[in-house]
Order: C-alpha cells, then structure tokens, then sequence
C-alpha cells in the first residue's frame, strides 16, 4: 500500500479546508518529510504512526470533524479493500 | 497586513473598549442628558458610532482569512465574506447616519446606505456556507437517515412561517415600487438562509470537542443567531412603525455585531501561528 499517496490524499483535503495550515500542520510530523511545491512526501518512520501524528495535528484543529475528514480522504485514495492497512482511527 | 502575535491582543482591546463605551454611553444618556427623547439628539450620535465595532471585527476578519488561505479555502472564505458582511454593514449605518444626522437629510428607501445593509446579507450567506463546508457538513447529509433529514427541512419551513406571522401577515405591495417589494420580501428570506445554515452549522458543534477553533466556530454561531435576532426586531419595528434611531434595536445591533467580530478575532490567535513566526 502506498501511504504516501494516503498522506498527500489527507493533506489536500485539509488544504481545502484550512489552507496553507494543513501544509504547516503536516511539518511538524515527525518522520515526514513534506516537499509541497512538488506535491511530494517522504515517509522516514513507521507509516501507520507517521499518519495517526499527521491525523492528530488536523484533529487539533477541528476535533473529530478533522478526523472524519482524513477518514473520507484516506477511503477515497485506497479503496475499501485495504481499509485493515490504515491506523485504527481512520477506518 | 499578516497576523502577528498582537493581532489577537490589540484588536481584543479595541474591540472591548468600544464595545464597552458605547454600551455605557448608551445606558447614561437617560441620566446624563434626561428627558432626551429616543431617536434625537446624543442618541443620534450613538447610532452613528457603534458600528465601529465592525471595523475592527471586520480587518481581523480579513487578516485572519489571509492567514487560513484566503478565497483558495473554505475557513478563508468563510472568514472573509463575513468580514466583508460586516464591514458593509457599517457603510450602510455610516452612510445613513452621514445624511440622517451630520446633513439633516432625510433618506428614502432604498437609498446608498442600503447597498451596505442589503450588501451585507449574501456575504452572510456566502459565510455561512462555507463555513458548513468547513465542518464537512456534506458528510452529515449524506449518512443521516430519511427522520433526521426531514427535521433539517422542517427547522427553515418554521422559521419561513414565523418570519412570514411576523413581518408580512398584513403587508400591502400596494403603491410599492418593485424594488422596494424585492427589497422587502428579498431582506427576510436572505436572513433565514444564513440562519437555517447556521442551525445547520450547530448540529456540528459536539464533534468540534477538543478542537481549538471550536470556541471561535461557535462565537461565530452565536453572532448569527444574534444578527438574525437583531434584524427580525428591526424589520418588526419597521413594519410596526416603532424604529427610532439609537433605541433599544441598535443595542441589539452593538451586542450582534460585537459577538461576531468577538468570534472573528479568535482566528487570529497566536497559538495558531506557525512556531518558526513566534507562536506564544
């Protein structure tokens, strides 16, 4: 599975919503590394933890409703088929 | 102009200051200047001034929508359009006020100041909904069941038959141009949209738990119910022929406004701020 592609997924949707924050948010991952101009990430730790940090930093923001917002993003990027790949919160 | 540590502070200030003066100023008139009448004199010059309150609420309003990326987000317009909501409410109490109490002229309706009045009522919407958008309310319609999508279609049917009780039970479009008809019926129907978006908005409220733009969300809300309180008790008064400048309905107005500018400067928080820029 591509988390990568499930953190850029994520992170457009927050950009969506909150602007160039979500881009702001998603840097102070630790184990991310964030190159938005090229619209590129680089996980550098253990994936599943790199994106339940990413997904507490939105839920910071906006509580749950930041949550069900990577929810949505992380289901429309990997389909249902490998929903038992992502952290616990985002399924 | 970018958000700093002191945007949050000072506008705060500013905005506790009038807010506080020109409630105090509004509630000494009787015992400062007794036996003056509603509607005259310094009462006059209140109606002219608390609308400053918007001025404030209205650039912390646009700083903090640059902040969360401005017309390419949907907090950023939100933001914005209210903002912009507010600060064409004050050119319309400006404009009046300019005319009505600075030149002695009497205004007809509609006139300029309108444009700020009316102006402000789509930005409203515009707001509003976008800031349904910012709290994924598209999610809410799309898993709630048949009973509670019914419910979200009955609350602005309600508030469409209390609003048409109130205001346009015994209205007569008789000797009535067809702007001042659309005006008339446009004015009321453009408040419920935004407050039907806003009740909708406040269903959210509880999944906003732990959020720290929760507080700013629903002062934001509250701003709007108030608005939407303010503006039925002005149409009313209206209608009713009660309206004098500076009475209670522009307390009503100074309270509004100063909610949802209150709601508009908690965007601007420090803590909000990136760490590299000097986050407290």
């Amino acid at each position: 599975m591509e988390y990568s592609k499930v953190i850029i997924s994520i992170i457009e949707a927050q950009e969506n919503i909150i602007g160039p924050v979500a881009i702001e948010r998603a840097t102070h991952v630790v184990g991310l590394a964030v190159d938005w101009t090229n619209k590129a990430v680089e996980i550098e730790g253990e994936p599943i933890s790199v994106l339940t940090d990413l997904v507490g930093q939105y839920r910071e923001l906006f509580g749950d409703i930041s949550v069900e917002v990577c929810r949505e993003a992380a289901m429309h990027s990997v389909g249902s088929g490998a929903l038992d790949k992502l952290p616990a919160l985002l399924r | 102009m970018k958000l700093s540590k002191n945007t949050q502070r000072n506008a705060l200030i500013a905005l506790g200051s009038l807010f506080f003066i020109n409630l105090a100023w509004w509630l000494l008139i009787p015992v400062i200047w007794p036996g003056t009448e509603k509607g005259t004199g310094v009462y006059l010059y209140f109606a002219a001034t608390y609308g400053l309150v918007t001025i404030v609420g209205g650039v912390a309003g646009l700083i903090a929508s640059r902040h969360w990326g401005g017309l390419k987000s949907y907090l950023g317009k939100a933001l914005f359009f209210l903002s912009l909501g507010l600060l064409l409410t004050e050119f319309g109490q400006l404009a009046f006020s300019y005319f009505t109490t600075f030149r002695d002229v009497e205004l007809p309706y509609p006139s300029i100041a309108d444009i700020g009045f009316f102006g402000a009522i789509p930005m409203y919407v515009l707001g509003s909904f976008y800031l349904l958008k910012t709290l994924n309310i598209k999610s809410v319609i799309k898993n709630a069941g048949t009973l509670k999508l019914i419910g979200l279609l009955l609350i602005p049917i309600a508030l469409m038959v209390i609003t048409y009780l109130v205001n346009f039970k015994e209205y007569s479009a008789e000797d009535q141009g067809s702007l001042v008809i659309f005006l008339d019926f446009a004015d009321p129907i453009g408040h419920l949209i935004y407050l039907s978006f806003t009740l909708l908005a406040l269903t959210r409220a509880q999944s906003l738990m732990g959020g720290m733009l929760r507080k700013g969300l629903i002062i934001i809300l509250i701003g709007f119910l108030a608005q939407y309180l303010a503006d039925m008790n002005f149409l009313y008064q209206e209608l009713n022929e009660t309206w004098v400048n500076g009475g209670y309905g522009d307390a009503l107005y100074l309270l509004a406004y100063s909610i949802m500018a209150l709601g508009l400067i908690s965007f601007c928080s420090a803590h909000l701020l990136p760490k590299t820029e000097g986050a407290e």
